[in-house]
């Protein structure tokens, strides 16, 4: 050891003070004149035998060894040698003299000679491809370089010396001098990084990690077997016969074997399986704990001498293993957004990550990356709100799987719930996303106001609860099954998709969510014909859960309201007075009515206008018949909720649809019992007659009009008795539609003919509105106004810099 | 062109016969609201008036009678509380 | 239940709208609040005085009144009048569980009690209220007031 150390220092030594041929060792003195010439004499006949000239390689090799030195050649070698042995070359000071002269020798016939040829090789950059060729030629220059240089040691120099003290030592320091010199004269980061690679590429070929070779290997493979292997190991331990296997070489072999393993890993598993598709964790340890060592292990017992780098390796294992499982589970955590968003193939990939995050430190990493993944990829202004919500619902139940105690989920959605949060319509979407009616069976697409996912989750709960086994039914195939808790009642089982939208939920704020409860729920139930509202009751027992109970008094008056108005209507029916009413009532519409209690129900439309004198007397026959059952209480008609289904019958067609109520009052005026012309009126005579707001007759107006039924010529409308005469009447105003926006639309426009015209008819006649009720107007005639305030509040602006109205005070008006 | 009216749904708001948007004296809310225990308005939670001609929520009304310190008076007018009954159709 | 929707939509009131001297100070539960109240008229008694009320209402509110007592501290006295003792404590008909009723309510209760100030001349506490003071230990609502005098 310390002579390893010794000859470390006098490299290092060398390497900065450049050895000089003077310091070359010279003869001793020694006692008296006679000893002394005699010494000389052997020590000159020594160094001649043992020079080496400029001789290359290739004469020896051709020429032979034993041609160069043999005792013919030099008859007195052995002679000189035992003299020189016999004055003390034995002892150990001076056991380096001649041999320190031969170590001189050495070096400089190798840099002279050998240098130059090993220089040639590497002067150029040596492509990837070569590294393989380029240092099987360098170690076998070395070795024969070795070879040359401990021949005459070996042969005649250490027999000699054998017989008065040890050579092993001397030889072996004869060794590391060499290797050092070779070393020390060699590009030797260079060789290493070479080296490095052909280790990386022989184990990826070993390993067939190159891309297009199908499948990885696994552990049972044998390396040792592989032809490249083969080669690569008789490089290694060719280069650890000269001395270049040491910790350099170690260092390119660690390199080698972790980018070996990144390469394994992640080329050709992870990006072959963008989807998540297979769970490869357990046949990456299976790998780093079989193939991968064994394959190490053959290339370090070329490398090292010692069963210590083996066991010491096998120590190692555990750290490969983590570092393995880390880098697949850090490569998979990249891919998270895409596994999400892809639930139905992703589940090995979902398996990866769980496997990787069983420490804090691959949590937080795990978080802030997939935060990273979300603010670039989903929360910025140019992703839908629906589109934010069903990733949300993906997202809940990707993280069910990989952290099911809820922990991982409630960090992450930090950052969604606050962005959701800045988003006004949120709210309003889960909900018409609960109500939705699903039909089961046809697929479901997401739109503008309605989230595919949270539908979906909320009809799969109504089928869950509805298929909830009896108690005595277990599963027998249930593995996993535990028993319920002790205080379990009978119907003790949560379907998961409760826990799903409890926390699409969490993601509102209470207030503003009840708020929009309470007025969309009213629409909706208003809306909705029969039916025993089974799905609104048990969302309104989620929306109790969560956001507590006395908030929500308003829904559960209005849910119970479309009962009781059922059960009141017998009995009112069944009146003198409203039978009496029905009988006189030609063409017997079906006639139904919505008792609701006036001080629970949202701020509903409370315009009044006239309906229909049939439809008008059954309601007051109505009202009579409720005043007989309920003496105590009155009613107050709102003509304009209510829905109505209306019949025409034109020349050339007929037409059915179901509108609102002014739709039908209106369209109902334009009727005719006798085949004249086709009835006319404008906006403002229809205003007149029917005593309803022109911004309603103009909503009615339009509707018909989109439907062909009547066209628009200087603000008079007309009915279109047939089709055919449509082409003959000349240019008409152009028709805009009230239809739902194409899909393929990006982003509809608030600023429209449409629009524009409804606004004026709203303010028409009206001292000024304050936006809000202009919002909730538009709403309530044209479904398709998702706009929000604020970009109604554009239109308006421009409509004010189009001079057409003014702002005074926060009211809008027409200019005069 | 001839119109058939097929359908007509129609939606009617039912109030108490009182004055409108007053509070019952007791616990303060519309009359047309609940008393502060109960769930659903109408025959569940129905008003009565007193010969006094004032008005209160049922439940509320009890609940001071039943309190001794009310010595069965009008909480609006002191005078002696007595049920007017009204009598209603089912 | 009654006591605490009956406080909520008094307190939304009182936030909204409060009659003329009166000032909500304090009123972060149901159970207890206070008031600043200022005499409106020019009473030499009590002009630029503030004095500071202290409501505490039980489960039975409205049904059971209100307990009600003038507080004393750095800033606010305890106003003199003949039914109102040194300690706070108030002599008041309406307060008292015969003479209440559920028609009344804080705002109201507070208004009374401007008036009872308003009307008074008498720079003076009731008969025996160091004694009263010294030896007392009930609560308002356990102390039974006979209702002498009319003219308060």
């Amino acid at each position: 050891m310390g002579e390893h150390v010794r000859n470390m220092e006098q490299t290092i030594f060398q390497s900065v003070f450049p050895p000089s041929f003077e310091l070359r060792p010279s003869p001793e003195s020694i006692g008296s004149p006679s000893a002394q010439a005699e010494y000389m004499d052997a020590w000159s006949t020594a160094t001649r035998f043992l020079e080496l000239g400029d001789i290359s390689l290739g004469a020896v090799e051709s020429l032979g060894y034993a041609a160069r030195w043999n005792s013919d050649r030099f008859p007195d070698f052995e002679a000189a040698l035992q003299t020189l042995t016999s004055h003390g070359l034995g002892s150990n000071q001076d056991e380096g003299n001649l041999i320190e002269w031969y170590c001189f020798e050495v070096k400089r016939h190798f840099v002279t000679v050998i240098r130059p040829i090993l220089e040639s090789e590497w002067q150029l950059n040596v492509p990837c491809g070569e590294a393989f060729t380029v240092l099987k030629r360098t170690v076998t220059i070395l070795t024969a370089a070795k070879d040359l240089y401990m021949y005459p040691l070996l042969i005649h120099v250490f027999p000699i010396m054998d017989t008065y003290m040890s050579t092993n030592d001397a030889r072996q320091k004869v060794e590391n001098r060499l290797h050092a010199i070779f070393s020390h004269h060699l590009p030797t980061k260079r060789i290493y990084d070479a080296l490095g690679f052909v280790m990386y590429s022989t184990g990826c070929e070993v390993f067939r990690t190159f891309r297009d070779h199908g499948q990885p290997l696994l552990s049972d493979y044998d390396p040792v077997r592989n032809e490249s292997f083969q080669h690569m190991s008789e490089l290694v331990h060719g280069l650890r016969e000269v001395g270049l296997a040491g910790r350099g070489a170690q260092v390119a072999f660690a390199r080698a074997m972790d980018k070996l393993m990144g390469e394994f890993v992640i080329g050709q598993w992870v990006e072959s399986d963008p989807y998540g598709q297979r769970h490869m964790t357990p046949a990456l340890i299976r790998w780093i704990e079989g193939a991968f060592p064994t394959f190490m292990k053959q290339v370090l017992v070329n490398m090292a001498d010692g069963s210590n780098i083996v066991s010491e390796t096998d120590q190692e294992i555990v750290k490969w293993h983590e570092m393995a499982v880390a880098r697949l589970g850090k490569a998979r955590v990249k891919s998270l957004f895409d596994f999400i968003t892809h639930l139905d193939v992703s589940t090995g990939g979902l398996m990866d990550i769980k496997d990787y995050i069983a420490t804090p430190a691959t949590r937080s990493q795990l978080t802030a990356s997939f935060s990273q993944q979300l603010s670039t990829r989903l929360l910025h202004a140019g992703t839908a709100t629906t589109r934010i919500l069903d990733v949300y619902i993906y997202i809940v139940r990707a993280f069910k799987v990989l952290d099911p105690k809820g922990v991982l989920l409630d960090r992450i959605t930090r950052p969604v719930r606050r962005y959701v949060r800045d988003r006004n319509d949120a709210a309003r979407v889960i909900i018409w996303s609960l109500l939705a009616e699903v039909n089961h069976g046809a697929p479901l697409e997401s739109t503008p106001t309605m989230s595919s996912e949270i539908a979906r989750e909320i009809n799969s709960l109504e089928l869950e609860t509805v298929a909830i086994a009896p108690v005595e039914d277990v599963d027998w195939d249930n593995m996993t099954w535990m028993p319920d808790p002790i205080d379990a009642t009978p119907d003790y089982k949560k379907p998961a998709s409760e826990d799903v939208i409890m926390h699409l939920l969490g993601l509102c704020e209470r207030e503003v969510f009840i708020d929009e409860v309470k007025s969309i729920l009213g629409e909706h139930l208003l809306r909705v014909e029969g039916g025993q509202f089974i799905n609104e009751t048990r969302l309104l027992k989620l929306f109790t859960a969560r956001f507590g109970a006395d908030k929500l008094q308003a829904c559960e008056v209005m849910l119970k309201d479309m009962e009781t108005s059922r059960k009141l209507t017998w009995p009112i029916v069944r009146t003198e007075a409203y039978r009496a009413a029905s009988r006189s009532t030609p063409g017997r519409p079906r006639f139904k009515t919505h008792i609701v209690s006036s001080f629970f129900w949202p701020q509903l439309l409370q315009e009044v206008f006239d309906i229909p004198q049939p439809v008008d007397r059954l309601c007051k026959g109505f009202e009579q018949g409720f005043k007989k059952v309920k003496p105590n209480r009155r009613l107050k008609w709102l003509p304009a909720l209510g829905r109505v289904t209306v019949e025409l019958e034109l020349k050339d067609r007929r037409v059915e649809e179901e509108v609102p109520t002014w739709n039908a009052t209106v369209i109902n005026a334009f009727g005719s019992t006798n085949s004249t012309a086709p009835v006319s009126y404008t906006v403002e005579q229809l205003a007149e007659d029917l005593s309803m707001k022109p911004f309603f007759v103009r909503a009615a107006l339009t509707f018909w009009a989109a439907k062909n039924v009547l066209y628009e010529r200087n603000g008079t409308f007309t009915v279109i008795e047939s089709l055919n005469d449509y082409g003959n009447l000349g240019p008409s105003q152009p028709v805009q539609s009230v239809q739902p926006a194409e899909p393929e639309e990006e982003k509809p426009n608030v600023d429209t003919p449409v629009h524009r015209q409804m606004i004026l008819a709203m303010l028409t006649n009206h001292g000024g509105l304050p936006i809000e009720r202009i919002h909730m107007m538009l709403k309530v005639v044209l479904p398709t106004f998702t706009f929000d305030a604020d970009e109604l509040g554009h239109l308006l602006v421009t409509m004010i810099g189009d001079e057409i109205l003014v702002n005074q005070g926060g009211l809008f008006s027409l200019k005069r | 062109m001839k119109v058939n009216i097929k359908s007509w749904t129609a939606v009617a708001a039912w109030r108490w016969d009182m004055p409108e948007d007053d509070v019952c004296g007791i616990c303060r809310s519309p009359y047309d609201s609940t008393c502060s225990k109960c769930k659903y308005p109408g025959d569940e939670c129905p008003l009565l008036w007193g010969e006094c001609n004032h008005c209160f929520h049922a439940h509320c009304i009890f609940v001071w009678i039943r309190a001794e310190t009310s010595h069965g008076r009008c909480p609006m007018c002191r005078q002696e509380w007595k049920i007017v009954a009204k009598v209603s159709q089912d | 239940m009654l006591a605490t929707r009956r406080l909520q939509k008094e307190l939304q009131k009182m936030h909204a709208q409060l009659a003329p001297g009166l000032t909500l100070v304090k009123a972060e539960d149901l159970t207890e609040w206070v008031l600043d109240m200022r005499v409106l008229d020019d009473n030499p008694l009590y002009t630029g005085k503030t004095f500071r009320l202290k409501f505490m209402f039980s489960q039975k509110y409205p049904i059971e009144p209100p307990e009600v007592i003038f507080v004393q501290d750095a800033e606010h006295t305890i106003p003199m009048h003949p039914h109102i003792y040194s300690n706070g404590i108030i002599c008041l008909n309406i307060l008292d569980k015969e003479a209440w009723s559920p028609a009344q309510n804080v705002e109201s209760v507070c208004i009374s009690l401007q008036s009872m100030l308003t009307g008074n001349d008498k720079n003076e506490r009731p008969p025996g209220d160091e004694e009263f003071v010294r030896g007392n230990t009930r609560r308002p609502r356990d102390i039974n007031f006979y209702f002498h005098d009319n003219a308060v």
